[in-house]
């Protein structure tokens, strides 16, 4: 309940970014329902906006708005499906190699390191491009590829909290590994969590908004890359259909901004300290 | 204390580490078109292979080892590989490398001068907002660069071109040259040609310094001989100034190197809209095609531009870490 | 109570691969070189020394957060070392320490009525009702309101977090309590307040103290006994009331002298490096005014000079 309160207190800019993200979500849920024709129904093309089509019409007659409503779905799907792989693996390297130090942790931050320098868009494509077009292959894709940064940060975190006072003042009153793993290391280590998924979301959003541009997402599903996509390749940009490319990209720089603004909010909440520097 | 490494040793170690990334990339290449579902051999030579002439066909096949044993095919890989030929491309017809290497100066063309731009815009962008801060100026700075920041970059660049190549006929609607041009008037077309996709990368570079650049003049500001430095006047500003710049260096050095990939990957969709014939178009027609030794050197070339970058990035670090001390 | 012999702690500093190859051997750190004291049920052993001279080490050691190299401690007759899972849980319920700097010792994301909840629950201390009860009569007895049961540590003045940490290792009413540097960081006047609440507490619970700190004044008003130590090792010991006076070892007169400011080392730490010889001859040889060849020699134990008190000086009889 204080926790509410405080998240109520915040200001304008965090407040935005939710409502923005909570909009997004709920189009995506309410498709089905709000979507005033089926997108995948064939039909005049290249319609400009009216009241019947409200941004018009694509290269085979589907109608751009409830594409985009539905494109809301598996956009935000992807992204969010492989932000929890991506992030979970990452905990689970991270808070191993933290707390286990030794060999474990050198084999384990020498492959993060490893994976860190590579560049992830091409590594994204080759694997990609041969496993074949779907949106669960680009969701496994990201999800994979994506975990050293959390990595990498979860175990600088472990490794600060673990060399603290107050882990071995808990030592010191006889508390045992587990215990501190768990009253101790986790509830310090949930907040920077939260804040990393959040922007791991925004991360694998990207990511599947340029690889299904590249034609590696499902030809059928509707994605606002995929939207991007077709707009670009079958006439829509040259065309100057501008009602066609440019509210997909929108409708992705706003989500992702969106999950920056709340992916800040939270790493201020988390630490006073770091709220009264943000301040100055 | 004594420091317990001397910096010839952190850079031999930082180069050891980037060998080995290397090596781990080689070796990637090397793995998955053979483990990855469908037929191995066209998942090496690509699906054009397929439609090119026998000969070249078995040529290919030998060259590569594709019917011996697996160890004996890693090597040659590897060796084939460190010569500098890295496989034929059936959509080019030619050698991947020599693709790659039209390919890559254009790529280069773009994305070396967006660093050094984007750091410059950033840097006067961040300490004026830093300096201005919580003013208008500064929150519409810090707007723009974080709207700049969460676009597609390759959305923008549609949205760009379309409105000042279609929309209003100032820059030419993609590629390099408009038509045959010699000398200087050729050096002024592909300048001409530059300008919107240049500027893009360089204020998607700088919307993720400017951050950087801004907290740290902050850090800086609260401290007291600032005041002091306002009080007595410009020529101490000018001294400040210097500082400040000092100052947002080395983290602007880092953000750089950890956003090198980002802006790699940014120029790569970038170009596609702009017909840029850079890398970006090539591995467009090469996912098209299924053209994998193509995406396979890609790949490579790219992860040596990023390790080269990383590397820069950590000796100029440790060039300006003792200075500052 | 508690008998320490002959303890060692040495610490390695490993180099990098490239530099071992260089010839550079690994540093060892002697934190603790060679410690012998007992402390008796009910006094209070004052252990003073500069920043780095081992204190902080010996206490963990002492107490098993860091295992010796060499050396025993006993407590209560018992090989603190050897004890089995079992016993050492009963040692951590009647030996307990306070930390120095309450800032990084306790953890920000708890609120003090969890803090002084977990050592309870740790030690399976009583239902609810009665950890509650106990709680409160624990704040009461270090002099914090209880509204403060709600506050987190950022939330409290120095003093408060301090008095909080004492209340975090007093709960589980131990016997003998190792304060490290109680009264770092707080000004003179929280810092007396703390003193002779310790002191009160002490009566009240029947506890015994090793005082560990570098400011005289506060050692010798509240000890009992005073142990000097430098460099990992212990230069002499001292009754409370003979100490102003009546002190003998060159390194204690030189702590005690006026133009001496009774605070931080002039040494930032690096004071184990410094042992010229590796470790042949007295501590202090490099360093003493009325040093002689045999003190470059060999090092002089801790010897009786008279009823309670030793000294380790080769130029003491």
């Amino acid at each position: 309940m204080a926790r509410l309160r405080q998240v109520m207190q915040g200001n304008k800019a965090r407040w935005a970014g939710i409502a923005m993200l909570v909009l997004f979500i709920l189009c995506a849920m309410l498709a089905p329902w709000i979507a005033p024709l089926d997108p995948w129904e064939f039909g005049p093309a290249f319609l400009r906006p009216s009241t019947t089509n409200l941004l018009g019409t694509n290269d085979v007659g589907q109608d751009i708005f409830s594409e985009l409503l539905y494109g809301a779905r598996n956009s935000l799907l992807v992204g969010f499906a492989a932000a929890l792989l991506s992030v979970s693996l990452g905990a689970i390297v991270g808070l191993v190699a933290g707390f286990r130090k030794g060999i474990l942790d050198d084999l384990l931050m020498g492959a993060t390191d490893v994976f860190l320098v590579m560049p992830m868009l091409p590594l994204a494509i080759l694997v990609s491009v041969y496993l074949g077009p779907s949106i669960w292959n680009l969701t496994l894709v990201i999800g994979l590829l994506w975990w050293p940064s959390t990595a990498r940060v979860i175990r600088s975190q472990v490794l600060s909290i673990r060399e603290s006072g107050y882990v071995e003042s808990a030592r010191a009153l006889g508390a045992s590994d587990l215990w501190i793993m768990r009253r101790h290391v986790l509830p310090n280590v949930v907040p920077l969590l939260m804040a990393k998924f959040v922007l791991t979301v925004a991360v694998a959003m990207l990511m599947e908004a340029s690889l299904s541009f590249l034609g590696l997402g499902d030809p059928i599903a509707k994605s606002w890359g995929m939207m991007l996509r077709y707009a670009f390749l079958r006439g829509g940009f040259v065309g100057g259909l501008w009602w066609w490319y440019a509210p997909p990209g929108l409708a992705i720089g706003l989500c992702i901004l969106s999950l920056t603004l709340i992916s800040f909010s939270i790493e201020e909440k988390s630490d006073p300290r770091l709220k009264r520097v943000l301040e100055r | 204390m004594e420091r317990h490494q001397h910096p010839a040793a952190a850079v031999a170690s930082k180069a050891v580490r980037y060998l080995i990334v290397l090596f781990v990339i080689i070796s990637l290449n090397f793995l998955l078109p053979r483990l990855m579902p469908g037929d191995p051999v066209m998942n090496v030579l690509g699906e054009e292979a397929y439609y090119g002439s026998p000969e070249v066909l078995e040529e290919l096949k030998a060259e590569w080892g594709l019917d011996g044993p697996l160890y004996v095919q890693y090597f040659r890989y590897l060796g084939n590989y460190l010569k500098g030929d890295w496989g034929h491309s059936f959509l080019c017809m030619r050698p991947v490398s020599e693709a790659i290497g039209l390919h890559l100066r254009w790529t280069l063309a773009l994305v070396l001068p967006a660093i050094i731009l984007g750091a410059l815009l950033a840097a006067i962008a961040g300490a004026l907002a830093a300096w201005y801060r919580k003013s208008k100026l500064d929150i519409g700075f810090s707007a723009t660069f974080l709207s700049f920041y969460s676009m597609p970059h390759y959305w923008l660049a549609m949205v760009l071109l379309f409105v000042f190549g279609f929309l209003l006929g100032w820059f030419p609607l993609g590629k390099v040259t408009s038509g045959d041009t010699t000398g200087l008037a050729y050096v002024v077309d592909v300048g001409w040609h530059m300008v919107l996709p240049l500027g893009l990368l360089t204020v998607s570079k700088a919307a993720y310094d400017f951050l950087v650049v801004r907290n740290s003049v902050i850090s800086i500001y609260g401290e007291d001989y600032v005041l002091m430095a306002q009080a007595k006047g410009l020529s101490q500003m000018a001294v400040l100034f210097k500082h400040a710049v000092r100052n947002a260096l080395a983290p602007l050095v880092t953000v750089t190197a950890i956003q090198f990939g980002a802006i790699l990957s940014g120029t790569l969709m970038i170009e596609i809209v702009f017909s840029w014939p850079g890398m970006g178009t090539m591995i467009y027609e090469a996912i098209g095609a299924r053209d994998y030794p193509v995406l396979q050197g890609a790949f490579f070339i790219i992860a040596v531009c990023m390790l080269v970058a990383n590397f820069i990035a950590d000796m100029v670090y440790v060039w300006l870490d003792p200075r500052t001390r | 109570m508690l008998e320490v012999r002959d303890l060692k702690k040495h610490f390695r500093i490993r180099h990098n691969p490239l530099a071992r190859l260089r010839g550079h051997r690994d540093h060892i750190v002697r934190a603790i070189d060679g410690v012998t004291f007992e402390i008796c049920e009910g006094e209070v052993l004052g252990l003073v020394g500069e920043s780095g001279c081992g204190k902080t080490t010996l206490a963990k050691t002492v107490l098993r957060l860091y295992l010796p190299t060499n050396g025993d401690v006993l407590f209560r007759g018992q090989s603190v070392f050897g004890m089995g899972r079992n016993e050492l849980k009963q040692l951590r319920r009647e030996a307990q320490i306070v930390f120095q700097d309450s800032n990084s010792t306790l953890d920000p994301r708890m609120n003090a009525r969890h803090m002084l909840e977990e050592p309870l629950l740790l030690h399976r201390m009583g239902q609810r009702s009665e950890r509650r009860q106990r709680i409160a009569s624990m704040m009461e007895k270090v002099m914090l309101s209880p509204a403060f049961l709600k506050r987190h540590p950022a939330e409290l003045s120095g003093g408060q977090r301090q008095r909080l940490s004492m209340a975090r290792a007093l709960i589980i009413e131990p016997r003998l309590v190792i304060a490290d540097e109680p009264l770092a960081g707080l000004d003179p006047i929280v810092s007396t307040q703390l003193l002779d609440l310790m002191l009160c507490l002490k009566r009240e619970m029947g506890l015994t103290y090793l005082f560990i700190s570098h400011d005289l004044s506060t050692v010798t008003y509240a000890s009992d006994r005073i142990a000097v130590m430098y460099k990992g090792r212990i230069v002499e010991i001292i009754d409370g009331e003979r100490f102003q006076s009546g002190a003998l070892h060159p390194y204690t007169r030189f702590l005690q002298s006026p133009e001496r400011l009774p605070v931080e080392s002039e040494v930032n730490g690096d004071i184990h490096f410094r042992h010229g010889n590796g470790g042949k001859g007295c501590v202090f040889h490099e360093k003493c005014p009325n040093r002689t060849s045999i003190c470059t020699e060999s090092s002089p134990g801790l010897r009786d000079i008279a009823p309670g008190h030793k000294v380790a000086c080769h130029l003491v009889n």
